[in-house]
């Protein structure tokens, strides 16, 4: 038996045959035709990125532990109310639960874990954060106005939060279908060719520090949203920066975590290489990746959050401010009567000019 | 000795006064002669448009339906014309305006038939009121008008050459049956629903029986005649103008109308307008009912108008409440954005080591190309094919 090959048209998905007057294969469904060195090459590079993701190059193991905690000074609080743990030095006393707003009672003497690899210290204070929640309620039209007068904060912390810095290298092999469309009239037909591309690119790429947070207590969007961080200011940890913070305690694993880091990666990976493609297409789609990671590393981190709790008509807002950069972020009520009011002035001053508009409308369509 | 001056005076006075042909008010075949008070009152406007313009005015009336080219030139054989005049001469059926070439510079299409519109009055059945009295003072104080708004302006720009040629409109002015194959009464009626059309929808319509015209002669006589009798409202002058030429013995066969169009009826009756028009009025043209045809042709236009207009009132509406929702949509979206702040990641841009990507494999390859054709739809109201008359005015149209 000859080595009997068989090509899927991309077009059809019909199985496509070779066409001796042009030395094409054409699809005999619909037509289409291709050089064999394109179907050939798809072919390879299908198989090559139909494969599954390989993600499991993280190292996972760390290594640091908390040698002797209680003598550093560090002690654990438990809530009594939400069963939050938080870190703290052993001259912080009484507080209330960052999470849930409690009085934190019970002190217990810190029972080791591990020791983080860094931190970045607080850059901001307390005042500063007081501030920047006035700024973050200013010019919000749609605030209710009542909202910034009545608001009161609850508590403000500032806290370490727990996070892994995910680095890696990133081999990455990325299908991308194309279009280019070409319209013209002739007669009294308008044509519209759309050309389809298939575009491949295949490299890698390293990303370095990449937080995730490892705190349950902490909403993984939330601190997402305070992102960037400059790692250049980061430290190895001392536990002198604690006094007068409080520190989260991780509770998910880089494991737990790993699912939306490789999501993260396989994004950007996509993106990066679509940058490499030129211009000229009208659309580009990711058709399929393949992403692999190699030399996936990540470090434990104790990075700086105010955070701000706030109770309003029962519901309760919480804002995070960046310690380091000052970025606030929390998600504000809206009022709707000042949604409607703000929609009826709109229509207000778009009917006039789509009045204008208009005249320009039915005068090109005669 | 005083009083003998005065006298003397005042006798010369008045013998310049009568001797003066300053105009022709009684210059009407049969009785129907203007009273003495108004010849007197009319005399008196006369001399002033004199004394300030230089220019006679001059009147020839009769209710009877005469030959109106003999009218003006028996009155030239009798009495001359003077250096400077402007003459209006009406019977029953039609009116003529003369003037001298010394103040043509002044004269605007268009002027002949504002004037007939102010001297003119017609009753309630339409038939022109040729009351003497009320003619001859209407006229003369018109005039007057005329002459202190135009004589001083000297910017208005100069008439078109070809508008004393054929300066010969019925006075009916929507309705010219030169054919005389309507009634009196026929046109008297049309004529006054022609006119309320043209008042409501500030464009005239009009309607041209003429008879033993060559059909290749059609475009360029409606569109002469559209222009030279100063037809249209408004600065493109908006109007349609329907021309039925009928053999000699008064019957008509297809392919003798046409429809001129000017202004905003160019787009208004496109060709395939005129041609539903066309096969609407002529099977009344061919039955000889003339009066019919262009009472359907008045109510077509209409219709279309009114059509026309609402699909426009509606694409109005339409676009306002668009942009307006569109514009509110996107502002209070906006605004509901400033309050959302916290999402998940999607992906870590920011993270990428510098210089780190490196391609080492790539390929752009052209897979296949469809191509889609897509007929185009003309639209239901079609186009209209337009061209320039002789006077340089843009007209549409078409014949059937």
């Amino acid at each position: 038996m000859s080595d009997m090959q068989q090509y899927k048209c991309p077009s059809c998905g019909g199985t496509v045959e070779f066409d001796a007057s042009s030395q094409k294969l054409k699809c005999p469904y619909c037509e289409t035709e291709f050089d064999i060195e394109t179907i050939e090459a798809q072919k390879n590079m299908a198989r090559k990125v139909s494969t599954k993701d390989e993600m499991d190059g993280w190292n996972t193991t760390m290594d640091s532990q908390w040698e002797n905690p209680a003598e550093d000074g560090v002690v654990s609080y438990i809530c009594k109310s939400c069963g939050g743990e938080v870190i703290g030095d052993e001259n912080l006393g009484s507080t209330s639960c960052p999470f849930c707003g409690n009085n934190i009672v019970i002190q217990n003497k810190f029972s080791g874990g591990l020791k983080p690899d860094l931190v970045i210290p607080f850059k901001l204070d307390k005042a500063q954060a007081k501030e920047a929640l006035k700024k973050h309620l200013k010019g919000k039209k749609l605030l209710p106005r009542l909202f910034s007068k009545e608001n009161h904060i609850d508590e403000i912390k500032g806290i370490y939060v727990p996070f892994w810095l995910f680095d890696a290298k990133v081999d990455g092999a990325v299908k991308y279908s194309a279009t280019k469309i070409r319209m013209w009239t002739s007669g009294d037909y308008e044509y519209t060719e759309t050309s389809h591309y298939d575009i491949y690119r295949e490299g890698s790429i390293a990303f370095e520090d990449i937080p995730v947070d490892a705190s349950s207590k902490m909403a993984n969007d939330l601190m997402d949203s305070i992102e960037p961080f400059d790692f250049s200011q980061a430290v190895d940890f001392n536990t002198a920066f604690l006094a007068g913070y409080l520190a989260d305690k991780y509770d998910e694993t880089i494991e737990y975590n790993l699912p939306r880091i490789n999501l993260r990666v396989k994004h950007s990976t996509e993106s990066a290489f679509s940058n490499t493609i030129d211009g000229r297409y009208d659309t580009v789609i990711t058709d399929d990746s393949h992403i692999q990671l190699k030399e996936g590393n990540a470090r434990y981190a104790l990075l700086p959050v105010w955070l701000l709790n706030t109770t309003w008509k029962g519901e309760k807002y919480v804002f995070a401010m960046n310690g380091q950069t000052g970025k606030f972020v929390g998600n504000l009520p809206m009022d709707k009567g000042l949604f409607w009011k703000y929609w009826f002035i709109a229509m207000a001053v778009g009917a006039p000019i789509g009045f204008g508009l208009s005249y320009i409308v039915s005068w090109l369509i005669g | 000795m005083k009083k003998i001056i005065t006298i003397l005076i005042s006798i010369m006075i008045a013998l310049t006064m009568t001797v003066a042909p300053v105009f022709a008010i009684d210059h009407i075949p049969g009785n129907d002669t203007v009273s003495s008070a108004t010849k007197e009152y009319v005399e008196g406007i006369a001399q002033d448009i004199k004394d300030e313009h230089g220019v006679e005015v001059i009147l020839l009336l009769t209710d009877e339906d005469v030959s109106i080219n003999s009218l003006v030139e028996d009155y030239e054989n009798e009495n001359g014309l003077p250096k400077s005049y402007f003459l209006l001469a009406i019977t029953s059926q039609y009116y003529r305006f003369d003037w001298s070439s010394n103040i043509e510079m002044m004269v605007q299409k268009g002027d002949d038939s504002m004037i007939i519109g102010d001297v003119v009055r017609y009753d309630n059945d339409g038939n022109p009121i040729l009351d003497p009295d009320t003619v001859a003072e209407n006229y003369f104080l018109c005039m007057k008008q005329y002459f202190d708004d135009n004589m001083s302006a000297e910017t208005r720009e100069p008439i078109d050459q070809t508008a004393t040629t054929s300066n010969y409109t019925s006075t009916f002015r929507y309705i010219q049956d030169q054919a005389e194959v309507l009634t009196k009464n026929e046109r008297a009626d049309l004529n006054n629903a022609f006119k309320e059309f043209a008042a409501n929808k500030e464009m005239d319509l009009v309607v041209v029986f003429t008879s033993g015209l060559d059909p290749s002669q059609r475009q360029s006589y409606a569109d002469d005649f559209f222009d030279d009798n100063g037809y249209g409202v408004g600065e493109d002058r908006d109007g349609a103008l329907l021309l039925v030429n009928v053999k000699a013995d008064g019957s008509y066969s297809e392919g003798n109308a046409w429809i001129s169009t000017s202004g905003a009826m160019i787009d208004l009756l496109s060709d395939e307008r005129i041609s539903e028009i066309g096969s609407e009025i002529t099977p009344m043209l061919v039955a000889g009912q003339y009066a019919q045809a262009a009472e359907a042709y008045k109510d077509k236009v209409s219709n279309y108008l009114v059509a026309t207009t609402a699909k426009s009132i509606g694409i109005k509406v339409l676009v306002t409440l668009l942009v307006a929702i569109g514009i509110a949509f996107l502002y209070t979206t906006t605004l509901k954005g400033q309050l959302k702040s916290v999402q998940d990641a999607y992906e870590a841009n920011d993270y990428v080591v510098d210089n780190s990507m490196k391609i080492t494999n790539q390929y752009d390859h052209f897979l296949y190309a469809d191509v889609v054709s897509v007929k185009i739809e003309k639209e239901d109201k079609g186009g209209s094919s337009t061209h320039t008359s002789s006077s340089g005015n843009t007209h549409g149209g078409g014949g059937f």
